[in-house]
């Protein structure tokens, strides 16, 4: 699972926010808002970290048990899956 | 290849049509000094714009694509378009920000009326905001959409209105969120991620330093005081 080219992390003051740089402008000229959980998943989604990489991050930051970080990161990523944003 | 100072920065083109070269006269200034910005609107650029523009002719699709040229430069000079009408009144400018039908000038000749003297139209379309170490300010440019109405001056922004057409007059303040979309919305967005950067920067010092309001209303002199009420803060 791999964010697509063409998107970037930007933070203005606490709100983190995806927006399209690059050709993909052409096609997305919209913005999506991410909660505290959202752009921890999304920055190791970026860095190339692995699913289970990354449910056992979200235990460790958020002392959540494995089961429940499988579901937000589950939540989450059909979003970006629904929003076309990864691969 | 001409100067002009445009939102306080030295640009240099060509303004081969009379379109561009009417509107940008008032801005330009002597040549013993060296440009910041500096582009050129190539005949290839004309031509390839046409497919794009059906209804426009050559003079003033170069007019439009010096815009788009000058407010994409604008980004690295910690500024932004706002595609908005921007009213000055007392030496401040009110801008409102809507797509285009809306009813932006409409509102905003509402002001000249309410106001007398004490208002004037910086620029009707799309105005230039600029971060300085003094404050944020806008700018009149040559750029100001189907008609020539802006001056060639720069006032202190007061605060930005999200403007929608409704029966009654409301105005509330903007969630961050809502804000920063609201002014990406109405602005041209690069494709560079640097001068992304840039203007996102732009907008953080916006949405900090100035109410951002979502003002809806009707055509009337109630909607002038509602709008001036919740702007003027």
């Amino acid at each position: 699972m791999k964010i697509k080219e063409g998107y970037k992390l930007c933070k203005v003051r606490d709100n983190s926010i995806v927006i399209a740089v690059g050709d993909t402008v052409m096609d997305f000229n919209g913005l999506v808002t991410l909660n505290e959980t959202g752009e921890f998943i999304w920055k190791k989604l970026e860095s190339g970290v692995s699913e289970d990489e990354i449910i056992t991050a979200m235990t460790a930051e958020y002392g959540i048990d494995a089961a429940t970080a499988k579901a937000d990161f589950d939540e989450f990523t059909e979003k970006l899956k629904g929003a076309n944003f990864i691969e | 290849m001409a100067l002009y100072k445009i939102a306080d920065i030295i640009t240099e083109y060509r303004a081969r049509g009379s379109m561009l070269r009417g509107r940008s006269e008032k801005y330009g200034i002597g040549d013993d000094v060296q440009p910041e910005i500096s582009f050129d609107i190539t005949d290839e650029e004309i031509i390839s714009y046409r497919r794009k523009t059906p209804l426009l002719n050559d003079t003033e699709r170069e007019y439009m694509i010096a815009g788009a040229k000058f407010y994409k430069e604008l980004i690295s000079f910690g500024g932004m378009m706002l595609h908005s009408s921007a009213v000055v009144l007392d030496g401040e400018a009110y801008l409102f920000s809507a797509p285009s039908g809306t009813g932006k000038s409409t509102h905003t000749s509402l002001w000249l009326q309410h106001f007398g003297d004490r208002a004037f139209i910086l620029n009707d379309d799309k105005p230039a905001i600029r971060v300085t170490d003094n404050g944020i300010f806008v700018y009149g440019t040559p750029f100001s959409g189907k008609n020539d109405i802006s001056e060639n001056t720069g006032v202190p922004l007061k605060a930005v209105a999200v403007l929608s057409r409704g029966d009654v007059n409301t105005a509330k303040k903007l969630s961050e969120p809502q804000a920063i979309y609201s002014l990406l919305n109405q602005s041209v967005r690069p494709q560079e991620p640097v001068l992304m950067d840039c203007l996102m920067k732009t907008v953080e010092r916006i949405i900090t330093d100035i109410p951002v309001i979502a003002f809806s209303c009707n055509i009337s002199e109630e909607a002038v005081i509602t709008a001036y009420n919740a702007m003027r803060g």
